[in-house]
Formats: structure tokens, C-alpha cells, sequence
């Protein structure tokens, strides 16, 4: 078996039995081995180591080769959702108590600092006789008055019952809207006769604690005796 | 050849299916394995492996996806494989022939594993192209089998089997006069 000269077409055979030459080179390789009896000897030998190699190759188990490779690298874990039962890692725990004391400290400066202006305010505006004469006056004057006072949204919403509040946590407590009434000013209570003190001038004022004065003493409760049990030791007088 | 080209039944590039594989897909573990494993066990009997073959191409398989991330695609996956497989054999055969020396039984291997398939070949043509390939060199016969068997170029048997492109096409051509010497005697 001899070779042929033309090592360009030899080195192709190989390439021609594995179909991996486009058209042209194809169509060349052919048209030698068409002339070439020791080409076609050649490939002829190629194409019987193939069989060979083939003929001897064993039938593989793809599926116990795949049992047996490793597992794909782990594929990052989506985050859980609100809702999901899953367990919630220790610093996402931590972090959601955090927000709930943010959401604490908020709510205690807002209600803090609404009361505080309320009480501030109010008691700028109390004058002398003012608590008596509020501490007389009925709650719905207590509540009128409210209304009257100076703009203050978190005493508006104690006025209309509001109890608490919005999700955010700014609340107003119905305790803050129960110390703004107590504390309203004097002149805006009634005296049950459609006047109010403020009304009063200096000499009805006066006339009206003279009529306080002549009222007969509230009965003040005595306290409740209490019985001491004096135990006293005598000892004998010697005189000396 | 569409086997080595990358592209199987699944249709996507071997570059394709292991992405898919990284990203948790086992099928394409399986279309890879199924794309190539005949290749290799083609070139495992071809190299003169006779026992376990599917064996070695499941360690094979095993080594390549356990360091996957070392493939960088500067080669084909296939010949990348050849590479995987053609170390394990140069390790079984260091193995067993420090076994063979321990056991004083000397031996010459390509011939004895090739003549051990006598019965498997049909008539006395193939029986003597079976001779004359294992009478090769095994670097030779590594270059012969992945030119003939599988119809890699000349760059990429250098990448499998560690050399430059001519000392390929050169392996090759002294394997061919080789073959074509022991048949004409």
C-alpha cells in the first residue's frame, strides 16, 4: 500500500470519512480520489479502523454514568415572603424587633410632644378662678370648649372620640384629650344660667362670692375616730 | 459531524447545557453524558483499554463535572474530555504496570490487550488492522484513534493528548505508514 504524493488531499481523508469539509474541499477531495487508487486504498483503510473502533466500543449506560456525576452547584434560595412558614433567619428577627421599638419611640415622642404643647398652651390661657369654675362646669361645656380652643389636631381627634389611632403610630391618647378639657380656661365655663365668668365684671364677681359665702357649710365628713390604746405602765412612786 | 460539534438531540451547544447544568438543570447533565460518552469509549478501546471501559468513561465524566469550572471553552468539551479520560489511562496503566513489575510478569501490554480480542474480531482483515494498530506507540495510537475515530482536527488532538499541532500531524502520518507496513507484510 503506497502513499500518495499529495499530502494536502491525504491530510483531508480523514476529514471527508467525518463529514467535517464544506462543499468545496468535499467536492475537491472526491474529484482526486476519483484518479487516485492509492487515496481510495487509503481512505477504504480509515473507514475499517472505524468500524473497528466502533464494532469494539462497548455500549455505555448513560443513565449510571448521570447517577453518578455530582450534584449542580446550589442554586441561591428565593427570600421569604410575608406569609410564608418558613423560619425566619435569627437577623431578620432582630431586625424586625428593631422596628418595632423605632415604631415604640415614635409613638411615645409624637404623643409626648402633642400633650406637651396641649398642656403648654393651655396654660398660658388659664386665668385665676379659672380651674374652680372649670372643675364646676359640665363635660359637654368641657367638650364645647374644645372646639373653641386653638387648633390642635390631636385634641380634635380626642374630642371626636378617637381613641388611637393610624397604623403609623402617631397616636393621640384619650387620656391627652381628657387633660385638655380639664384644663380649659375659665371664661369659656358655664354657670348654668347662660352667663359665663368671663362675662362677669369685678363687682359681680364679688356680689357672687358673697352669695358663696352665705351658702350653708358643705357638711365635711369627720375622719373616723380612731381609738389609740394607750397601754401605760405604773410603776410604784417611791416619793424620792 | 454533529456529535462533536457540540450539538445533540437537545439542540443546545455543549457551552449551553453546561450553563443550564451550573444553574441546577441535571437533564443537561444527562444530554452531555449522552452526547459523548461513545466518543469516549470509542477512544478508551482504541487507546487499548479493554476492561471497564464504561467504567473509565464514568470516572471520566465524574472528573470533568467535579471541575467543570476549570473548562474554560478554548477547546471543545469533547476534546476537553479526551484530555480527562487520556490522564486516567496514563494512571491505570502506571498502576497496573507497577502491578505487572511487582507480579515479574513482563508483558507487552498493547499487544496482549489486542490479541485478548481475538474472538470479538469477525475475519483475519480486521484481525491484522487490530495487530497493526496496537502495535503503535501510544502516543501514536492516541493520535490515530482521535483522527480516525472521531475526526479531530490536528489543534485539537494537541489539546487532548498535550502537544503542538505539527507533532500531531506528524504522529499521524508515521501511525499511518506504521498501519499500512505491518498489513503489506
Amino acid at each position: 500500500m503506497n502513499d500518495c504524493g499529495n499530502a494536502e488531499i491525504r491530510d483531508q481523508l480523514p476529514d471527508l470519512l467525518h463529514e467535517r469539509l464544506d462543499e468545496a474541499a468535499r467536492a475537491a477531495v472526491l474529484a482526486h480520489l476519483s484518479t487516485c487508487i492509492d487515496c481510495d486504498e487509503e481512505l477504504r483503510l480509515l473507514r475499517d479502523v472505524l468500524g473497528l473502533l466502533e464494532a469494539r466500543a462497548p455500549r455505555i449506560d448513560v443513565a449510571a454514568i448521570v447517577s453518578a456525576l455530582p450534584k449542580p452547584p446550589a442554586v441561591p434560595a428565593p427570600r421569604p415572603r410575608i406569609g410564608d412558614s418558613t423560619v425566619i433567619p435569627i437577623a431578620s428577627r432582630q431586625r424586625r424587633w428593631a422596628d418595632w421599638r423605632v415604631a415604640a419611640a415614635v409613638t411615645l415622642l409624637v404623643a409626648g410632644g402633642s400633650s406637651a404643647v396641649v398642656l403648654n398652651r393651655n396654660a398660658q390661657h388659664v386665668q385665676p378662678g379659672g380651674v374652680a369654675a372649670v372643675a364646676s362646669a359640665p363635660a359637654a361645656a368641657g367638650a364645647s370648649a374644645i372646639a373653641a380652643s386653638p387648633t390642635e389636631q390631636a385634641t380634635a381627634m380626642a374630642r371626636d372620640g378617637a381613641t388611637s389611632t393610624s397604623a403609623g403610630g402617631a397616636a393621640v391618647s384619650p387620656t391627652l384629650g381628657t387633660m385638655a378639657v380639664a384644663d380649659e380656661p375659665a371664661e369659656a365655663a358655664d354657670l348654668g344660667n347662660g352667663s359665663r365668668l368671663g362675662d362677669l365684671n369685678e363687682q359681680q364677681l364679688q356680689t357672687l362670692l358673697n352669695e358663696i359665702d352665705k351658702l350653708p357649710a358643705v357638711p365635711v365628713t369627720d375622719p373616723e375616730p380612731v381609738s389609740l390604746r394607750v397601754t401605760t405602765r405604773l410603776t410604784p412612786f417611791d416619793g424620792t | 459531524m454533529s456529535e462533536s460539534g457540540g450539538r445533540g438531540s437537545d439542540d443546545s451547544t455543549d457551552l449551553e447545557l453546561i450553563a443550564r447544568w451550573k444553574a441546577g438543570d441535571e437533564r443537561a447533565a444527562s444530554e452531555l453524558v449522552a452526547r459523548h460518552s461513545a466518543a469516549l469509549a470509542r477512544f478508551a478501546v482504541s487507546s487499548g483499554e479493554r476492561n471497564d471501559v464504561d467504567e473509565l468513561v464514568q470516572d471520566t465524566f465524574v472528573r470533568a463535572f467535579n471541575s467543570i469550572d476549570g473548562f474554560r471553552g478554548d477547546s471543545s468539551f469533547r476534546t476537553w474530555l479526551f484530555t480527562i479520560q487520556r490522564r486516567l489511562l496514563l494512571d491505570r496503566r502506571r498502576t497496573e504496570k507497577r502491578r505487572r513489575d511487582k507480579d515479574e510478569v513482563q508483558e507487552d501490554t498493547a499487544s496482549t490487550e489486542y490479541d485478548a480480542l481475538d474472538s470479538v474480531v469477525a475475519d483475519e482483515t480486521r484481525k491484522r488492522l487490530q495487530e497493526a494498530v496496537g502495535r503503535l506507540s501510544p502516543t501514536q495510537r492516541d493520535v490515530f484513534a482521535l483522527r480516525v475515530g472521531e475526526g479531530l482536527s490536528y489543534k485539537e488532538i494537541a489539546d487532548a493528548v498535550g502537544t503542538t499541532e505539527g507533532a500531531a500531524r506528524v504522529h499521524y502520518h508515521n501511525a499511518m505508514r506504521a498501519v499500512k507496513e505491518f498489513l503489506d507484510e
